[in-house]
C-alpha cells in the first residue's frame, strides 16, 4: 500500500469519524430537548420549538410543553454543548501546547481557579455589592442580576490569572514544560486551599451554592447564560480551529516549529489564554465539570490519531457529545432529583482512566 | 484498519438506535401522562362577593397580589407546608418537595402532592405542568425565584422558617386561604407561650450562660440563628456572641464554663439511642470533664425541629424548661395542645434528651 492510499483511507477514517460524531450529536440533542424530568413528545417538541420561532405559523404544543422545552430544557442543551465543545478543545489544545497527555483545565489550576472567583463571587459578593447585590442590569432585552455577573466575572477573571501567573513562573525560570504543569497543579491546590477556607466560613445557603457549583451543576442555566457563552465559545474555536495546522508543528518539537517559523512562545501564551476565556465562561455558568477536557482527547486520539487538524474540532464535538449524554442523564435519572453532572462526569473520567491505564499498561498516557 | 472503522461505526449506530429507542418509548409515555394529572380536592367557591385576590408583603419585602383561595399550590418550604397543615389547607396543594414527602408528620397530608424534588432546586418542568395558581416559594432561595420570575409563575415567598417573622407569614398565608380566624387563634396561642416564657424568665434570679451548638461538633451557634433568638428569648446568657455562627475552641468552651449547653440536632440523628449518644460524646470531649453544665448534668441534646416552622413555640418552651425549671409549661404539653388546637398528629418521640 503506497502512502497515498494510506493517507487517503485515513482521511476517510477522520471524516466518517467527525460525521458519526455529529450525527451522534444531532440525535442526541433533539433527544435532550424531550427528555427530562417531564417528558415531551417528539411532534409537541418540535411544535414548541416552531411555536417560539414563528409564533404565528405554530399554535403553542400545549400549556405546559412550551416553555418547558424553550425556557428549561433547550438551554441546557445548548450549554452543555457550548461547555463540552470548549472544555475539550482547551484540553487539547493544553496538551498539545504543552506536549504532556495528562494536562487539562483540571490539572493546569483553571477548574480551581475559576471556582475559586466564583466562591468569593457567592459568599462574598452581598458584602461587597452591598445592597446592587441583587440589582438587575438589562443586556439585549434580558434582565442579568448584579449577583450572576459578578459571580461570572470573577470566575473568569481568577481562571485566567491562574493561566497568566503559571506562564509567567514558567517563563521566569525558563523551567521545564514537566515544571510548568506542576506550577499549574500548585497554583490550583493554592486556589482549592481558598475554596476551603471560603466553605469554612460561608453560611448554610451560601454553602450549599459553593458545594453546588464546585460540584458541576448544570440546573441555573437559561438563556442569559447562553447569550454569554455562546459568542465567547464560538469565536474562541474558530480561532483555535484555524490554528489547529500550528499545533501540528508544535506536537512535533519546539525547534521544528520554529524552524517552520513558528514564534512558539508566542503562540502557546496565545493559544493558553484563548482556551481559558472560552473554558472558564463556561465553567461560570456550569460550574466544575471535570475529566472532558482529558476524556475526549484520548479518546479521539485513540482512533483518529494525532492530526491536530482533525483532532482539535473532533475532541470538541466528542466532549459536547460526552457533556450533552451525562447531561441529560443527570436531570432524568433520579427526577425529580438532580443528580449534579460533574458527578457522572467523575464516575464516567474514573472508569475511563482505570481503562487507559490497564489497558496497555498505562502506553497511552505516556 | 478497517475493522476499527468499522468497530466506531457499529458502535456509533449501536448508541444513536439505543437513543431513538428511548425516544420512542418517551413520545409513548409522554402521551399516556397527559391524563394523569395530580388529584386535589377542589374546595369550592365560597369567596366573598368580589374578592378574587390579595396583596401580600412576602419576605423578601416584595409586595405581591395573589389569587385569593388558590386551588393548585405548590409548596417548596417544609416549614410553610405545616402552616398549609394548622390553616386546614393541605387539599389545595399539589405538590411539596421530597423534605414534606420524607417528614414523618407531613407525608400523610400530602399523599397525593407530586413530589418535585429539593427546595433549592425544585423540578421546574413538573411545576410548570401541574399549573399551580401559587407557589409558595423559600425565600433565601433568590436563584429559584429568578427561575420562577422568567417562567411567569405566581409565586410568594412565605417560607415559615424564621421565629421572627412566623406570626406575618401565618397572618398572610390566613390572608391568602381566607383564613384569618385560624391565624389569629395560632398568633394568640404563640404570644401566650411567649409571655408565659417571659414571665419564667424575668422571675429567674439570675441568666444562665449557654454554650448553644449547631449539628456539627463545636459548631457554635451565631446571635442570628434561629436557635439562638429562642435561647435570649427564654432567658440565656450566651457565651458565643458573634452574629454568624462559627466553630469554636474546644479550649474556649472550657474557658468560658458554661452552665448549660444545648446541642441541636436533626431528628434522624437522635432516633434509636442517638441522642444519647450525641449526650455522652459531649461529656466525654478532652476538658469537658471541667465545665459546670457536664457536672451539674446540664446538657441537653434537642431536636432541630422544635426550633424551626409554625411549632418554634416548643424550642422556646424547651429552652425555658431548661434555663427557668417547669413553670407549668412543658414541651408536650404546649406541642398536644398545638395538636388539638388545629387538628395536626405532630409527633412527640425523640424531641429531647434528656426529656423535658
Amino acid at each position: 500500500m503506497d502512502v497515498k492510499s494510506v493517507y487517503g483511507a485515513q482521511k476517510r477514517k477522520r471524516r466518517l469519524f467527525l460525521l458519526s460524531t455529529i450525527s451522534l450529536l444531532a440525535v442526541t440533542a433533539v433527544a435532550g430537548l424531550c427528555i427530562g424530568s417531564e417528558m415531551v413528545s417528539f411532534p409537541d417538541m418540535l411544535v414548541s420549538i416552531g411555536n417560539a420561532l414563528f409564533p404565528d405559523i405554530f399554535e403553542p404544543a400545549g400549556r405546559w410543553q412550551g416553555p418547558v422545552v424553550i425556557e428549561l430544557y433547550a438551554p441546557r442543551v445548548v450549554m452543555a454543548i457550548l461547555a463540552g465543545f470548549s472544555l475539550a478543545i482547551a484540553g487539547t489544545v493544553m496538551q498539545s501546547t504543552l506536549r504532556n497527555p495528562l494536562v487539562s483545565p483540571f490539572t493546569l489550576g483553571l477548574s480551581s481557579a475559576a471556582g475559586f472567583g466564583a466562591a468569593v463571587g457567592i459568599v462574598l459578593g452581598p458584602a461587597l455589592l452591598g445592597g446592587s447585590y441583587a440589582m438587575g442590569v438589562t443586556f439585549l432585552g434580558m434582565e442579568f442580576t448584579l449577583s450572576n455577573i459578578f459571580v461570572t466575572v470573577l470566575a473568569f477573571a481568577t481562571g485566567l490569572l491562574s493561566t497568566v501567573v503559571v506562564l509567567v513562573i514558567g517563563k521566569r525560570m525558563n523551567t521545564s514544560r514537566s515544571v510548568v504543569i506542576l506550577t499549574g497543579v500548585i497554583v490550583g491546590y493554592l486556589f482549592q486551599a481558598g475554596i476551603t477556607a471560603l466553605k469554612y466560613v460561608s453560611g448554610d445557603d451560601s454553602l450549599r451554592g459553593i458545594t453546588g457549583w464546585l460540584m458541576g451543576r448544570m440546573w441555573e442555566v437559561d438563556w442569559k447564560a447562553v447569550v454569554i457563552a455562546l459568542p465567547v465559545v464560538a469565536v474562541c474555536s474558530i480561532l483555535i480551529i484555524k490554528d489547529s495546522q500550528v499545533f501540528n508543528a508544535i506536537t512535533a518539537g519546539d525547534d521544528v516549529a520554529k524552524t517552520l517559523g513558528v514564534d512558539v512562545e508566542r503562540f502557546r501564551r496565545r493559544s493558553l489564554i484563548i482556551i481559558t476565556l472560552a473554558a472558564s465562561t463556561c465553567l461560570a455558568f456550569t460550574g466544575i465539570i471535570g475529566f472532558i477536557g482529558l476524556m475526549a482527547p484520548h479518546i479521539c486520539r485513540m482512533i483518529i490519531g494525532n492530526d491536530q487538524r482533525f483532532l482539535v474540532p473532533v475532541s470538541g464535538v466528542l466532549g459536547a457529545l460526552i457533556l450533552l449524554v451525562s447531561d441529560t442523564v443527570s436531570r432524568t435519572i433520579l427526577a425529580p432529583i438532580e443528580i449534579p453532572v460533574g458527578v457522572i462526569m467523575y464516575l464516567l473520567g474514573g472508569v475511563f482512566f482505570i481503562y487507559l491505564i490497564t489497558r496497555r499498561n498505562g502506553r497511552v498516557l505516556e | 484498519m478497517d475493522n476499527k472503522i468499522l468497530a466506531v461505526t457499529v458502535a456509533v449506530v449501536a448508541i444513536a438506535v439505543g437513543i431513538s429507542a428511548i425516544f420512542l418509548l418517551n413520545n409513548g409515555s409522554g402521551t399516556a401522562d397527559e391524563g394523569s394529572q395530580v388529584d386535589y380536592v377542589p374546595t369550592g367557591s365560597d369567596e366573598p362577593d368580589g374578592i378574587t385576590q390579595v396583596t401580600v408583603t412576602d419576605n423578601l419585602g416584595v409586595t405581591k397580589t395573589v389569587k385569593y383561595k388558590p386551588e393548585r399550590v405548590v409548596c417548596l418550604s417544609t416549614y410553610a407546608c405545616e402552616a398549609l397543615m394548622l390553616l386546614g389547607q393541605t387539599d389545595r396543594v399539589v405538590a411539596v418537595t421530597n423534605s414534606s414527602k420524607t417528614n414523618a408528620d407531613q407525608a400523610e397530608y400530602f399523599v397525593n402532592a407530586k413530589d418535585i424534588g429539593n427546595f433549592n432546586n425544585p423540578d421546574m418542568a413538573a411545576i410548570l405542568k401541574l399549573d399551580p395558581d401559587l407557589i409558595i416559594h423559600y425565600g433565601t432561595q433568590t436563584a429559584v425565584a429568578e427561575k420562577l420570575d422568567s417562567l411567569h409563575l405566581p409565586y410568594v415567598s412565605l417560607q415559615c422558617s424564621n421565629v421572627s417573622t412566623i406570626k406575618q407569614e401565618i397572618t398572610a398565608l390566613g390572608k391568602i386561604f381566607g383564613q384569618e380566624e385560624l391565624a389569629e387563634k395560632y398568633c394568640g396561642y404563640y404570644d401566650d407561650i411567649v409571655e408565659q416564657v417571659s414571665k419564667a424568665a424575668g422571675s429567674s434570679d439570675s441568666k444562665k450562660t449557654v454554650y448553644m451548638e449547631s449539628f456539627s461538633s463545636m459548631y457554635a451557634m451565631g446571635l442570628s440563628s434561629t436557635y439562638s433568638v429562642l435561647a435570649l428569648q427564654a432567658g440565656a446568657d450566651l457565651i458565643y456572641k458573634e452574629q454568624a455562627s462559627a466553630t469554636v475552641s474546644p479550649a474556649w468552651v472550657v474557658g468560658k464554663n458554661p452552665d448549660v449547653i444545648i446541642k441541636t440536632q436533626t431528628l434522624a440523628n437522635m432516633v434509636d439511642g442517638g441522642a444519647e449518644n450525641i449526650y455522652n460524646e459531649i461529656c466525654s470531649r478532652t476538658g469537658f470533664g471541667t465545665v459546670s453544665a457536664v457536672r451539674d448534668g446540664d446538657v441537653h441534646v434537642l431536636c432541630s425541629q422544635l426550633f424551626a416552622g409554625p411549632r418554634c413555640f416548643a424550642g422556646l418552651v424547651a429552652c425555658s424548661n431548661i434555663l427557668n425549671g417547669d413553670d407549668g409549661l412543658s414541651v408536650t404539653k404546649v406541642l398536644t395542645d398545638y395538636n388539638s388546637m388545629f387538628g395536626l398528629h405532630i409527633s412527640m418521640d425523640d424531641l429531647t434528651y434528656p426529656n423535658l
